[in-house]
């Protein structure tokens, strides 16, 4: 028992975290023998094969060899192939098919999209989508900003808070910037210990060291700043930033 | 005017091409025309002939303008010969061309019902693509590689974060340069004069999530033969069970009602269930030697759009034509669909090697 449970660790793990909760996974379990057994299309043309693979990905020595290699940490896009809507939706249909009565094909029929309503979670749920303020779908105040610097600057080079920064590229590439998604990871992560930092710095809520952060900025040439309101706000004039725009929350600062 | 051109642009290469360059496919390959597959096949060529010229021109260090100018002239050259093949058929075969769509008045009022049902879920989805806003952090890397390959005509050859030049393809744009969709992206901003951010978001996404339901259609159509009523409820339930399928964020269901755009998506929502249904047809013609180009076809347009299109296609592919040559007692059967997989081995050695 423990080899199996072994065996099918990382499968399971993988699996757990793709379905979120054993409810689906029986679901998906029942529909699939249910349509093997009593659907003559489904098991011949996609139940055989959908079996060989679910049988490849639980193979435990495979996962090691080639799985892991393959696909990493998202092993859980391998259950894409499963066609869980799809399996679902035809066994209720195939089971409304086999009723005779009309009445019980209803009920079938209606049980079943109960069924794949409270077992299910609805896509459009609050925070999914929001109203976009603009055809491109990115926050407007971000094009507002860059907008303004290319007014000023056809080529500016800035430094900007994670939420501006993952935002500002996809309007316009003539911004170059010090960091982006890059700051956490991403794309080819910073090698630069410097650039690491004033990333860190910047995304302090209260005092960051503006000091180290507009040394940096002038060893690489970055001229502009956009940033929160920051507790020790003065410290950037100090250190040679003029305050030149503001939108919504955000400030633009200038290096003199 | 410039709205008008551009709303031509779209409906010539999201719709006019891929239609024409379909039907040519779907004529030469099977006996009828399904126009929701011959829109689908259409719309495959394009992205395999893509991905073709981009992955080699990505390695020579080769511009947009440059993978822009053979692509247009080789879909050109396709949609000659389409027209001469097309022609030469309806010379001798006109019924090929019937334009098979259920006869509305015989459809009963309950299946009428519930296609409206359909529509109005699909609409709602739509709509929800046009006006609505998902944000996704990919995009920080997908969206920005389109953007500066239209506006600086460089592909990958830049920090998508930063704006930095790079003097090679380094970090995850190696995985981009195997599967250059967001390329392709920015090829489409080009022919259409649109922003690559505003095709990525709010053009393409309609147009992906009708391809998906006509893909589910098809599958749906493929396993319910001939009970117009029995299919509409089908792919209602099936809707359903999509609109509530966000059991996770890794449900396919959520890759493809949230961020369709993006190309691991559109393996999981449009390419995935139409190869599917291509396989299921398969089953009853294997000794088609033409659907196997197909289906390699179909493959190379999922090589285009992720390094999951490389994989999942071949491992859907080969397990059920593995099955299907064991069922038939077939082994020509396993050299066919060996021969469809060769461009998935020969992108996923691209792909491992990057």
């Amino acid at each position: 028992m423990q080899f199996f449970i072994e065996a099918f660790g990382q499968f399971g793990s993988f699996l757990i975290r793709y379905f979120d909760n054993g409810w689906c996974i029986g679901l998906y379990a029942l529909a699939f023998i249910f349509l093997m057994i009593g659907n003559q299309i489904f098991r011949r043309k996609i139940g055989y094969g959908l079996l060989i693979i679910m049988l490849l990905f639980a193979c435990k020595p495979l996962y090691s060899i080639i799985w892991e290699k393959i696909f990493g940490n998202t092993f859980w896009r391998a259950f894409w192939l499963l066609n869980v809507e799809f399996v679902f939706a035809f066994a209720i249909i195939d089971l409304v098919r086999k009723s005779n009565q009309k009445a019980l094909k209803f009920g079938i029929m209606l049980c079943g999209i109960v069924l794949l309503i409270f077992s299910g979670t609805f896509m459009y749920q609050e925070g999914v989508f929001k109203k976009a303020d603009n055809p491109y779908k990115l926050d407007q105040n971000s094009i507002d900003i860059a907008q303004y610097l290319l007014s000023i600057d056809a080529h500016p080079y800035a430094l900007c808070s994670l939420d501006v920064a993952m935002q500002i590229r996809q309007y316009s590439d003539d911004i170059q910037l010090l960091y982006g998604r890059d700051a956490v990871g991403y794309s080819l992560p910073i090698s630069d210990e410097n650039v690491k930092e004033v990333s860190r710095q910047i995304e302090k809520e209260k005092r960051p060291d503006f000091a180290f952060i507009t040394n940096v900025c002038k060893q690489y040439g970055v001229r502009y700043m956009v940033i929160r309101k920051k507790k020790n706000q003065d410290e950037l004039i100090e250190n040679g930033w003029r305050q030149i725009a503001v939108f919504d929350k955000k400030i633009i600062y200038l290096l003199n | 005017m410039q709205i008008i051109l551009q709303g031509m642009m779209v409906l010539l290469w999201l719709i006019f091409v891929p239609m024409l360059l379909g039907t040519a496919i779907e004529v030469w390959c099977q006996k009828e025309i399904q126009y929701r597959s011959a829109y689908l096949l259409g719309t495959f060529f394009m992205w395999a002939v893509f991905q073709l010229i981009a992955v080699l021109a990505i390695a020579l260090q080769k511009t947009l303008t440059t993978v822009t100018y053979i692509w247009i002239f080789i879909i050109g050259l396709a949609l000659i010969v389409s027209v001469v093949y097309l022609k030469t058929v309806y010379l001798k075969r006109k019924e090929v061309f019937l334009f098979r769509r259920p006869n509305i008045h015989l459809l009963n009022y309950q299946t009428k019902i519930v296609y409206i049902l359909i529509v109005l879920v699909i609409g709602i989805e739509i709509v929800l693509y046009i006006f609505g806003v998902h944000k996704d952090l990919d995009d920080t890397r997908f969206v920005a590689n389109s953007v500066v390959a239209w506006n600086r005509d460089r592909i990958l050859l830049t920090n998508p974060q930063t704006g930095a030049n790079w003097d090679g393809i380094y970090g995850e744009a190696q995985k981009d340069a195997v599967s250059p969709w967001t390329i392709y992206i920015a090829l489409l901003a080009r022919l259409m004069q649109i922003h690559p951010t505003i095709i990525a978001h709010t053009v393409l996404p309609v147009f992906l999530l009708v391809m998906s339901y006509f893909a589910y259609s098809l599958l749906v159509g493929a396993c319910v033969k001939k009970e117009p009523f029995v299919q509409a409820l089908f792919l209602l339930i099936l809707c359903i069970a999509i609109l509530f399928g966000r059991f996770s964020v890794y449900a396919s269901a959520t890759f493809m009602l949230t961020r369709i755009w993006q190309g691991k998506s559109c393996v999981v929502a449009v390419l995935l269930p139409y190869l599917l249904c291509w396989l299921i047809r398969l089953y009853d013609d294997v000794q088609n030697k033409r659907r196997y180009v197909v289906l390699a076809l179909i493959h190379t347009a999922g090589c285009l759009l992720s390094g999951m299109g490389i994989i999942l296609c071949a491992l859907l592919s080969g397990a059920q034509i593995v099955s299907y040559g064991i069922q038939k007692r077939d082994w020509k059967v396993w050299l066919y669909g060996l021969f469809a997989c060769i461009p998935n081995l020969f992108f996923a050695l691209l792909f491992l090697k990057g």
